[in-house]
């Protein structure tokens, strides 16, 4: 029953209502409202038997003034649902609200278990770096906070929590493999701010995976300072290293490469360029090359645009090209390992104005992440 | 009658590219900018000063010298400083970019100086976070979509939003 001291005990079980005691303390503290005008906001998109789950960065102790709410409705009674969140004002809090219904969260779940079965490379099948929808919304279910409703018992041979931070742990791992190829192809290209941008995101995404494989809630990247900060201090340090870029006139290049260094320790995974070559493709199935006056254009029919080659560019497209026809690259585009430095200049170039795409033999495995097995131990 | 001396095409995605990201992402960065800001939340406004450094830097490269196709997120900020290192708004991209170690207030007064000239350089977009700018930077949406339709351009709609 509820009472002063403990206003959500009719609602929820008691772990749960102390941390959704503290969300409500947060949100009446920055808007002066609480959960209950936020159930009440969002009463009219309950079915039966559902209930309410709040995640997010005020769910998981970080978050602020400005920060929605971001809150699941979902159930074996949801009815509905989109993939597009209902946004609401409760006084000055903005509401999220995601409606999924429970065979649809399942179905999430175990689209992510077949995934971490596969060998196949992810390639953003559960989010973007700039959409991360199914990624967050695994974890908002796993270990986000009850705010109303009995708590769903989800149909799974494994625990969710574990599910949803192996998803995070692979996805990042072979976000930060592609980081770390490019940053070393930029640098042999001499694309100084490539190189280290690319170094700095593999950094950034080997956290996320320490951070997933100690069974902590993904929070997105723009929160991984606050939340080394917070559950992960150890790795503060590491993180403060490589955060700042080096300006052009420093040294960019012992920066970029103690940044990979500090990936492959982490993650136990060979990061050199030559070892991760073996498996990497580029793919540039749409160009073709046409002459004109004795001008060479590479021209993209699907973009509108032209760009002038010169001699060298057009010996390596060439070169490229009949290396295509002849079947030597198997399943379109060319094989890394097969290209000299030239070419995979070249290659490198159509890939860094969004002309080529990166294609891989494989995904990061779970069993080959050092991390996990640490985290295990 | 003056023509406008580009391919429809282009002009209508440089143009819509730009205005969509100042309109969505920038907006909600700014919000998540004035929260860290408030919460004295270092490393949030540090990663919200780089996000805000690239945007602005794409939304110079594509608005100023329609330039495309935008590439993967790994390569846009390096990408479009290439392209506008010659801009006098170059500096002020790559200072946010690199992250350098300053406050919450610092890089707020950075983000804001920088968009304040985009917008001069480009235009004013409603904030659609906010009351009376939500339902102008919709109409101003709406108008630049008809554009691309017109053009027989794909839209520039998120594809998660037109998904069933």
């Amino acid at each position: 029953m509820s009472t002063e001291a403990d206003p959500f005990a009719d609602r929820v079980c008691r772990r749960e209502a102390i941390r959704l005691a503290e969300i409500d303390r947060q949100i009446r503290e920055y808007h002066g409202l609480g959960i209950t005008n936020v159930l009440d906001a969002i009463a009219y998109l309950r079915d039966c038997d559902s209930c309410v789950i709040a995640g997010g960065s005020l769910a998981f102790g970080l978050g602020n003034l400005r920060s929605d709410l971001d809150v699941v409705v979902t159930g074996a009674g949801v009815v509905g649902g989109s993939r597009v969140p209902v946004e609401h004002f409760v006084g000055t809090l903005r509401v999220d609200v995601w409606k999924r219904g429970q065979d649809q969260v399942e179905a999430i779940f175990r689209d992510a278990e077949c995934a971490l079965a596969s060998s196949d490379p992810f390639y953003d099948q559960f989010g973007t770096v700039d959409e991360e929808a199914d990624l967050k919304l695994l974890h908002r279910i796993a270990f986000g906070i009850q705010m109303d409703g009995d708590p769903m018992k989800l149909s799974l041979p494994r625990d969710q929590r574990d599910v949803a931070c192996d998803l995070v742990t692979r996805e990042y791992a072979e976000r930060m493999r592609e980081a770390a190829f490019v940053a070393q192809v930029a640098e042999m290209s001499g694309s100084v701010i490539a190189s280290m941008m690319n170094a700095r995101r593999a950094v950034e995404d080997v956290l996320h995976m320490m951070i997933a494989a100690r069974g902590l809630p993904f929070t997105g990247d723009k929160w991984l300072h606050e939340r080394l900060a917070k559950d992960a201090d150890d790795l503060c340090p590491l993180y403060e290293k490589f955060v700042v870029l080096p300006d052009r006139e420093e040294d960019w290049r012992t920066y970029t490469r103690g940044a990979l260094k500090v990936c492959s320790e982490l993650s136990g995974l060979n990061l050199a360029a030559a070892r991760l070559s073996e498996g990497a493709r580029w793919v540039a199935d749409e160009l073709r090359l046409v002459e004109l006056s004795g001008v060479a254009f590479l021209v993209s029919r699907q973009h509108g645009g032209l760009w002038s080659l010169d001699q060298d560019e057009v010996s390596n497209w060439n070169v490229l090209q009949k290396q295509r026809s002849t079947g030597h690259a198997s399943v379109g585009g060319w094989a890394c390992a097969e290209l000299d430095s030239s070419m995979m200049a070249f290659c490198y170039r159509l890939y860094e104005q969004g002309l080529a795409t990166l294609r891989w033999a494989s995904g990061v495995l779970l069993e080959d992440i050092a991390a996990i097995q640490r985290a295990v131990l | 009658m003056k023509q406008v001396p580009i391919d429809a095409r282009r002009y209508a995605w440089s143009r819509g590219t730009a205005l969509w990201i100042m309109g969505l992402p920038l907006s909600s960065h700014m919000e998540d900018l004035e929260g860290a800001q408030r919460a004295n939340q270092h490393g949030l406004a540090r990663r919200i000063g780089r996000a805000v450094g690239e945007s602005c830097a794409v939304v110079l490269a594509v608005s100023s010298y329609a330039f495309r196709p935008l590439p993967q997120s790994n390569m846009r900020g390096a990408w479009a400083l290439d392209r506008i290192a010659d801009h006098e708004l170059w500096p002020g991209c790559w200072a946010l970019i690199r992250g350098e170690a300053d406050s919450a207030e610092i890089v707020a007064a950075r983000c804001q100086e920088l968009m304040a000239c985009v917008q001069a350089v480009v235009v004013e977009v409603p904030d659609p976070l906010s009351p009376e700018g939500y339902f102008p930077a919709l109409a101003m949406a709406r108008s630049w979509l008809e554009l691309l339709n017109a053009v027989g351009e794909p839209d520039l709609l998120p594809r998660r939003w037109t998904q069933g």
